[in-house]
């Protein structure tokens, strides 16, 4: 319990980083959700497609795939 | 760009791969079964039972869906092992954390199937004289599922991809595999270019299996 409480400060920076990562992760993908799913609906074929396929593959791979293939992938 | 694309080592190793897939696959399906019989006996014991049952099923599905996967992953593996003072293996882990993970997710699937079942339905088992264990197994049951496919199909697909998590604790799954091969091989380019098909692939496949059971079993309205 001791060690659980030493290590709050550290928890605490951990949480702040969550948040922060949650909030850009939130405003940045409601931007690109709102032009795509526009796109989607709206756009032409050649708009859509893409979007499909994007849409399509990122939901059918684990997101703990992308973050390991696109961590490394950028080095 | 000096860097070449070289795929030896994936094929060399792909049997890691491949077998990682089956066991992927098995984790889901027994992580599945058990979570669906949880979440069935919760939903009916929800719909059935009193203030505090309902209470404390409420407090389970709240808990379960505000807390990280990964974290009740680690949880359960580090967690209780040393709390409870005994051991057991990654595997078994896995699947207990998934099963419990999808009780919490099918038990709303469920409930909100139990909930949708037309009132004149249950009335008409009555009026023939059903009892309610034959209503539940004739009536209730087989009306829900058939209401519950499409939502039953993007859960199932959802929790084969979060699979994926197992590889955290050491469980030999595809992604597990994948790393494994990365870093004896330093191809992480190679292998999550084979790997990431793979996943998308079975997911499909998955898919598209699930979606003619849909077909085939969706009550269409005249």
């Amino acid at each position: 319990m001791e060690v659980a409480i030493k290590s709050l400060p550290f928890l605490w920076n951990g949480l702040l980083v969550t948040l922060h990562v949650s909030a850009l992760v939130v405003v940045i993908a409601l931007v690109l959700g709102v032009v795509m799913g526009v796109g989607l609906t709206y756009g032409p074929r050649l708009v859509y497609w893409p979007i499909r396929l994007y849409s399509d593959c990122l939901r059918g791979i684990p997101l703990l795939v992308l973050i390991f293939s696109s961590t490394t992938h950028c080095r | 760009m000096q860097y070449h694309l070289n795929f030896n080592f994936v094929w060399k190793y792909f049997d890691r791969l491949s077998w990682g897939l089956v066991l992927s696959l098995e984790l889901a399906l027994i992580g599945i079964l058990i979570g669906m019989a949880i979440g069935l006996a919760l939903a009916l014991a929800y719909t059935g039972a009193g203030r505090l049952v309902r209470t404390a099923i409420a407090a389970y599905v709240e808990f379960i869906r505000n807390v990280p996967l990964l974290l009740l992953v680690y949880l359960v593996f580090y967690g209780i092992p040393s709390v409870g003072g005994f051991a057991y293996d990654a595997t078994t882990s896995f699947i207990a954390t998934l099963a419990i993970y999808a009780g919490a997710y099918l038990v709303e699937v469920f409930r909100a199937g139990l909930d949708a079942i037309p009132k004149g339905l249950i009335d008409a088992g009555k009026a023939i004289g059903l009892t309610p264990v034959q209503r539940l197994l004739y009536v209730r049951l087989p009306t829900m599922f058939r209401i519950v496919l499409p939502s039953l199909s993007n859960a199932y697909i959802s929790l084969f991809k979060d699979t994926s998590l197992a590889s955290v604790i050491a469980v030999p799954e595809l992604t597990y595999g994948a790393n494994w091969i990365y870093t004896n091989t330093f191809r992480i380019v190679e292998v999550y270019a084979v790997v990431t098909p793979m996943y998308l692939i079975t997911g499909y496949a998955l898919l598209f299996a699930l979606q003619r059971l849909e077909r085939r079993y969706t009550i269409r309205r005249a």
